[in-house]
């Protein structure tokens, strides 16, 4: 461990881990770059399928990652099995070994565990003690004896509130009291670092909300690094130190869970953390900004971030939306909806044809026309991953271009001033020779605007499922994953549609904007 | 509740259940017809004599004297036979339904039905087949009768040893496995201390799918042995085609006691791993 001399702040790093499946071609984990301070609580958050459970198999050692490493207190742990790796991990289904009782369960891990025997140290030929790198006497090791294992044991049952359930069966516990258990029987083994994946998500919420506290409690009591996997936001934001929100296998965010909450980085942190209602906005001069069909002031930190001009998502939470009949309403709205929430009310309203949500103490009824202003603080701004798709292409020999797995019809003569179509319909130059343009290399951009969504799967050849959707005001913004491409677009629409809806993309006349490769434009 | 209503319940309780009775006729017969009576004749053939008086005389024949000798010989090889032939069918079976079990190894299950073709073809062929095959590679049954009697038993009663231990393994509990890994279980300890014990219904039932059928049959012992080696059951076939029924009986209950013994064995296993 001659790594304890370097800076030994972190418990565990993962420098730019891939994982592809076998029988898969797209990378579940993709460049993950995490350290993880001693005694911290993160909690990797995200949809299903993000890659966050498989990052937590990987730290455990059921996975191997396919490429980059992951080091343990400085030393690349990436190819240890996981029974030589001090990490243990909490299983979403408890995984409780059913043929034992409870105390062997809790039990099971102690029996592997060797500590250094004092009494028989480690002697060279002439007697004198073997010394380790530090200079300190080294020991046989020794198994734990039966007065430990038991000490242990009671120790673990008394930290999770289940004295005395030694001899029971696993099968009587409750989920919860299993949950417990399998707590206990991975921390009496006093890892570095311990793993829970998503291990509340079987319990009733009642019983999540105590457990939540508890684990923290255990947290804090412990000093181990936790690791944590979940779905569920909310357990996220009570819980963590810090935040990593994933999403497609890669990181979107880290930070605190105030910083995740209040500065989201993109639209899918914003809209996966808390409720708030998503907007596309335009950058203005003077650190104006233009939504909702208003302009606004914008919180003077964002100013000289973004390009006059610029799209940008905005995202506002309900609870800073301020109902006002000052003048200081930017925008008028109309209240739809009211919901009483116990502490608060929360409104649907409509800006024109935006949604709005927000949450008041004071009541107004529905039809009310109410004042809008938001703290300029309070709009968050953040750029647009992108507003189109792009695809790569090749123009083909009927002059379509090819991309996606489809043939497309494009406007060819404007990628090629000067030439023009001959009577025979072949493409030539100003001096008539014809012009080669077969697999000319291209990039195709279709604007998120310039393709409708289709119940009618032959009304265009791509065709693809509804992967994912976010609402944006007064549209949704929809994901739809074309299986035999494996190309992903995103359209906007104006209709609600269901996720895993199988649907056709028809493009818009003058939708699709084809450039020259940078490589080619020489070429051609 | 009212009274009425109890009443009327049973009135449509009587009214359904007179046809539903009389479906069970057809099974009641079977189960005299196939069942007791036969049971009840053997115990009949055992206590009398040829002309049909009571006597103890063949349970003398069987157990007096020199008799009894033969007799205990006869159990103990047949008792022998059947656990040789289960022990070894369960050590080969299980890595086989385990790698079978694993998808990666059998995709569409198409390996389990390798294993389980030879079940497909008649018996009487197979064993056979099994004897000729045997002594086309040089293991004669008239020099080494034990070797090939057990060759022969191992290779009919395989399926049924694998058959349970694969449903079994299918359903095996893999985050169990998991678990153990993590908490120290190399490979090896994690194969006697989670999948044994998770398997254990699994080998309980290929034991018993193996031992009870290989007790009583004596079929492929008297092929591949050239009838040098004895069983229990080929020696009731004896007693019966030479006209002996009685004494035949009395080792027919013999076997039914043997049988009995080992499901009251396998059966007080069973349950103590549903306790766990």
């Amino acid at each position: 461990m001659g790594n304890e001399l370097n800076n030994n702040e972190y418990i565990i790093e993962l420098n730019d881990v891939k994982k592809r499946y076998d029988d898969s071609e797209v990378y579940a984990v993709e460049s993950f770059n995490l350290k993880i301070k001693k005694g911290e609580f993160v909690t990797f958050l995200g949809p299903s399928g993000c890659g966050k459970t498989t990052t937590l198999r990987m730290i455990a050692g059921f996975e191997m990652p396919t490429e980059g490493q992951i080091l343990l207190d400085g030393q690349d742990i990436s190819l240890l099995p996981p029974y030589k790796r001090p990490i243990n991990t909490v299983f979403q289904r408890y995984a409780l070994f059913t043929h034992l009782n409870i105390y062997k369960n809790i039990a099971f891990g102690l029996q592997y565990k060797r500590l250094p025997d004092l009494n028989k140290p480690i002697l060279n030929k002439d007697g004198s003690p073997v010394l380790d790198e530090e200079g300190n006497p080294t020991y046989k090791m020794r198994k734990l004896t039966r007065a430990e294992i038991d000490a242990k044991v009671k120790r673990a049952l008394k930290l999770v509130d289940l004295e005395g359930f030694e001899k029971r069966a696993v099968s009587t516990l409750s989920g919860g009291q299993q949950q417990r258990i399998a707590i206990a029987r991975a921390i009496v083994n006093e890892p570095t670092i311990l793993l829970l994946d998503e291990p509340l998500g079987a319990l009733d919420l009642k019983m999540r909300k105590e457990m939540q506290l508890e684990l923290k409690e255990m947290h804090k009591k412990l000093g181990i690094t936790f690791i944590y996997v979940t779905h569920d936001q909310e357990e996220a934001l009570t819980m963590s130190d810090t935040i990593v929100v994933m999403s497609d296998g890669e990181i979107q965010q880290v930070g605190t869970p105030k910083e995740i909450y209040d500065e989201p980085v993109n639209a899918f942190v914003a809209d996966f953390i808390g409720e708030s209602s998503i907007y596309t906005g335009t950058v203005l001069k003077d650190n104006k900004i233009k939504f909702l069909g208003a302009t606004w002031a914008s919180d003077p930190a964002d100013e000289g971030k973004f390009n006059k001009n610029e799209k940008v998502d905005v995202v506002i939470r309900p609870e800073d939306v301020e109902i006002t009949n000052n003048d200081d309403a930017v925008v008028k709205a109309t209240i739809v909806s009211k919901i009483f929430k116990g502490i608060h009310y929360e409104y649907i309203m409509m800006v024109g044809k935006n949604e709005l949500i927000c949450q008041s103490t004071k009541e107004y009824h529905e039809g009310d026309v109410v004042g809008i202003y938001v703290e300029p603080t309070n709009i968050q701004i953040m750029k647009k991953p992108f507003t189109s798709n792009y695809f790569d292409g090749h123009i083909t020999k009927h002059y379509n271009v090819s991309f996606a797995g489809i043939h497309h019809k494009f406007d060819f003569l404007k990628l090629f001033p000067g030439c023009k179509l001959n009577e025979d319909g072949i493409l030539v130059d100003e001096r008539g020779e014809v012009k080669d343009i077969e697999d000319v290399q291209v990039t195709v951009e279709i604007g998120f605007d310039d393709m409708e969504l289709s119940d009618n799967l032959d009304a265009s050849p791509i065709n693809g499922e509804i992967i994912n959707m976010i609402y944006l005001g007064d549209h949704y913004e929809v994901t739809v994953w074309d299986d035999e491409s494996e190309e992903e677009f995103i359209v906007n629409t104006p209709d609600l549609w269901n996720l895993n809806d199988h649907v056709a993309l028809v493009i818009k006349e003058d939708g699709l904007d084809v450039t020259l490769k940078g490589g080619d434009k020489k070429h051609a | 509740m009212p009274s009425s209503q109890g009443q009327a319940v049973k009135k449509t309780k009587n009214h359904v259940s007179e046809p539903r009775k009389a479906l069970t006729i057809p099974y009641a017969a079977f189960l005299v017809l196939f069942v007791i009576f036969p049971i009840l004749l053997i115990f009949f053939y055992a206590f009398t004599d040829k002309q049909g008086n009571f006597t103890l005389q063949n349970f003398q024949d069987v157990f007096a004297g020199d008799a009894s000798n033969a007799t205990f010989k006869v159990i103990g090889t047949s008792l022998g036979v059947a656990a040789l032939t289960t022990v070894i069918c369960i050590i080969l079976a299980y890595p086989i339904a385990y790698i079978l079990a694993n998808s990666k190894y059998n995709k569409n299950k198409i390996v389990v039905y390798l294993f389980l073709l030879p079940m497909w073809i008649n018996f009487v062929i197979r064993t056979t087949a099994t004897r000729d095959m045997l002594l086309l590679i040089g293991i004669d049954y008239r020099t080494m009768p034990w070797v090939t009697s057990i060759i022969g038993m191992v290779y009919n009663y395989l399926p049924f040893a694998i058959l349970p231990l694969y449903n079994t393994m299918l359903k095996l509990d893999k985050s169990q496995i998991e678990a153990a890994a993590d908490l120290g279980a190399n490979p090896f300890d994690v194969f006697v201390k989670t999948i044994i014990p998770m398997t254990i219904p699994g080998i309980v039932s290929a034991i018993t799918m193996t031992f009870m059928p290989t007790m009583s049959s004596y079929v492929i012992t008297d092929a591949l042995s050239g009838r040098t080696i004895t069983l229990i059951g080929g020696l009731i076939e004896n007693k019966f085609l030479l006209s002996q029924l009685n004494v035949g009986s009395v080792y027919a209950i013999l076997m039914l006691i043997l049988i009995g013994a080992s499901v009251v064995f396998e059966r007080h296993f069973t349950e103590q791993g549903g306790k766990r």
